[in-house]
């Protein structure tokens, strides 16, 4: 019996290894195949984080991967093979992916990174081909600017993110007397109290991932009393400007006042962006300060009554002027792997020229009704539900500042955005604060 | 022995020696690395929210050293007794939370700590004292504390079942002896059941302060770090040193540090704990 049982596990393991050796050899073979059948033309593999499985929810992935598909349908004779995942694990990944020079040959980069990625030698220069493009005309001023080092540019922008307008609840504060969003801070103070007697917060923050308050509020509120000029010293690290400048240390204390005049909600450090607009949305908040992804996240949290009254506004000036400008602009590119060369450069550069270029905007703008780095002339907005049209007409009348995590070194956002919380905590003076930005700022070479 | 040694080396030492040579440049991840020598080890030390994350890596170690495996030990001397009935079943149930997940249990506490919908907030508001209810989390004072109590209530269970298993093989006898002679509950647990155990207790001490030392997933899920960094550990300011701010070669410098105070306080307290039990017994 014994004898039987080993001649048998003997066989079983002689069939396994045979079956397993034939198994590998048809996976060669396929694979040689597979490279056969499109052995005359180019493969392309292409990083970014946009899921098929988010599509509905999200605006620009639908439309990046609409224009994928259809370039897939104009190129039979390129393979595209995308790895999708999420914006964090993409993060992550292609940090990794960058440190041992081993990017795949398109793929996305954050402005912040550009330093980092042009330093290594990582991402290719697309001036050429975009001197040859067609609409090179047709996008807006600044779009590239985060993506540029000494003239060379490096990526396409993708997406314009708008990260600082006021969404209110008309109703709401007709209801203490205010027609519309106040033009100054003095007003909004005294709503504030009104509100907090009603038991709810004037203005909506969800802080609790740090990033909030600093790239939808203090974005804005920082150029209002640095103006550009500052912005760009700080991005050049020109040195000129510097964090501890009156002007950034009266930005810093204007934010700190939202907090210590209970203008927000009290556990603002502690809810996440997200819960924020749903404060808002649930009437916990008259109003919250948020960017152009939370039209559509009011249209799905908040009831009939609530987007019905929903108006869209700017933060107020500091002189009382009408505002003229607000937070927002291109952070994230598709760049290219600069270790491509002939043949497949060409092929991965009319690849994003076709996925991000003016096509994408056209098809953002009429889809979704959504702002691209290209400007779209005669769209038809009107089958566009109210609160997107309203939204399209504020912000075409506006002008741009840079969004601070987009176009800042990472490592000083980091300590500003830490540092934020601090400071709306009251535990943290604003002068300090700034000191420690700079301190940060001046590691930097 | 030799191809577990080898595999040792290569998945923890490899790593390890890696980490340190990688300090010693200034490397944002990429090919270009400058040459620092010691000076990302000496700003490490320098750092003031490292300290500061050290500091409350300290702190969460004692409340969770007298937290943790100071009620297990009441609980399982409780177990102990002969009036307690049901013991499997509290045995069981004490050990649930050390089965969640570390995201589980913030999720869990955060709803606790939750402004409007929170259990706490509206405990206080049922007994008349509304005018305490805050923020938790966002109270820099309190907020270590109250993100090591979900700890203790985690692992409580965990070291129950270690203490308990070592008294199962202390003689009951012993226990009934001193009792005839008139030995108090407290008087048994301090003279008789604590020496008998103390070996077990020092694996406890030292499983708790390698725990508390690497804490990073409870904190992360519950405040990242903040408000600020007022609930900032050392593993947590290491991670974002390395993937928020993109300094990678400081970020190793860091984990080459954590990993030494690490070692000094666990072989410390063990030294220190063996040579106070020796000197009890002499």
């Amino acid at each position: 019996m014994k004898r039987k049982m080993k001649t048998a596990a003997l066989l079983m393991a002689g069939i396994l290894t045979v079956t397993g050796l034939t198994a590998c050899g048809g996976g060669d073979d396929a694979k040689a195949e597979g490279k056969k059948g499109a052995g005359d033309g180019i493969e392309l593999t292409v990083s970014h984080y946009y899921l098929q499985e988010e599509r509905e929810s999200n605006a620009v992935g639908d439309s990046y991967l609409a224009m994928v598909e259809q370039y897939e349908k104009d190129h039979p004779d390129i393979t595209v093979t995308q790895q999708a995942m999420s914006q964090s694990d993409y993060s992550t990944k292609i940090q990794a992916q960058a440190a041992v020079n081993e990017v795949p040959d398109v793929f996305m980069v954050k402005g912040s990174w550009v330093d980092n990625f042009v330093e290594n030698g990582i991402v290719a220069p697309i001036n050429e081909y975009l001197d040859k493009y067609e609409y090179k005309d047709n996008f807006r001023e600044g779009v590239f600017d985060a993506a540029t080092r000494d003239g060379q540019i490096y990526g396409m922008p993708n997406q314009m993110s708008i990260t600082s307008v006021v969404y209110y609840n008309e109703a709401l504060w007709k209801s203490i007397g205010y027609d519309s969003f106040p033009d100054n801070w003095d007003d909004i103070y005294a709503a504030a109290e009104k509100f907090q007697e009603q038991g709810i917060s004037a203005i909506a923050l969800g802080n609790s991932e740090k990033w909030a308050a600093e790239s939808c509020i203090l974005s804005t509120l920082g150029d209002r009393f640095t103006g550009a000029d500052w912005t760009n010293s700080i991005i050049d690290k020109s040195g000129t400007a510097k964090f501890t400048d009156d002007s950034f240390v009266s930005a810093l204390e204007r934010l700190q006042t939202l907090a210590t005049k209970n203008v927000l909600n009290p556990d603002f450090n502690t809810i996440t962006e997200t819960q924020g607009v749903e404060y808002y949305s649930q009437g916990r908040a008259a109003a919250v300060v948020s960017g152009h992804w939370s039209v559509a996240a009011i249209e799905s949290f908040a009831d009939e009554e609530t987007i019905k009254n929903t108006k869209v506004a700017v933060l107020p000036s500091e002189d009382g002027s009408k505002p003229e400008s607000i937070s927002g602009g291109c952070g994230w590119y598709f760049a290219v792997n600069k270790n491509l060369t002939g043949e497949k450069l060409d092929a991965a550069m009319d690849f994003i020229f076709s996925t991000t270029g003016y096509e994408m905007c056209e098809y953002a703008a009429k889809e979704h009704g959504l702002m691209g780095a290209g400007l779209v002339e005669d769209v038809d907005v009107s089958a566009f539900p109210q609160l997107t049209q309203d939204f399209i007409a504020l912000t075409n009348e506006l002008n741009f500042t840079p969004v601070y995590d987009l176009v800042m070194d990472g490592a000083v956002i980091e300590v500003m955005n830490t540092g934020i919380q601090d400071l709306l905590n009251g535990s943290k003076e604003p002068k300090d604060l700034a000191a420690e930005i700079q301190a940060e700022q001046d590691k930097l070479k | 022995m030799l191809p577990g040694i080898l595999w040792y080396s290569f998945i923890i030492l490899v790593p390890v020696c890696l980490a340190a040579y990688y300090g010693m440049f200034d490397w944002a991840g990429g090919t270009n690395k400058t040459f620092l020598g010691i000076q990302n080890y000496l700003d490490v030390i320098k750092d003031p929210v490292f300290r500061q994350s050290l500091g409350n890596n300290i702190y969460l170690t004692i409340v969770c050293l007298a937290g943790q495996i100071g009620i297990a030990f009441i609980l399982a001397v409780m177990l102990n007794g002969r009036h307690i009935k049901f013991k499997g079943f509290h045995r069981t149930m004490s050990y649930f939370p050390a089965v969640l997940s570390a995201v589980v249990i913030g999720f869990i506490w955060n709803m606790i700590y939750d402004y409007h919908y929170g259990l706490l907030n509206s405990f206080l508001k049922v007994i008349g004292q509304g005018d305490l209810a805050q923020a938790w989390l966002n109270n820099d004072k309190l907020v270590l504390l109250l993100v090591a109590i979900p700890l203790i209530w985690q692992y409580v269970g965990y070291y129950l079942l270690i203490i308990m298993s070592a008294l199962s093989s202390v003689d009951p006898q012993i226990f009934e002896m001193a009792e005839i002679d008139g030995a108090s509950g407290f008087k048994r647990a301090i003279y008789i059941t604590l020496p008998l155990i103390k070996n077990t207790l020092i694996v406890c001490v030292t499983l708790c302060i390698a725990g508390n030392m690497k804490i990073f997933d409870h904190i992360y899920a519950m405040t990242g770090g903040g408000p600020g960094t007022s609930s900032s550990v050392m593993a947590m300011y290491a991670y974002k040193t390395s993937f928020m701010s993109y300094k990678m070669g400081y970020g190793s410098a860091m984990s080459i540090i954590i990993l030494i105070v690490s070692l000094i306080l666990v072989a410390g307290s063990r030294g220190l704990l063996l040579r106070f039990g020796k000197d009890k017994e002499v």
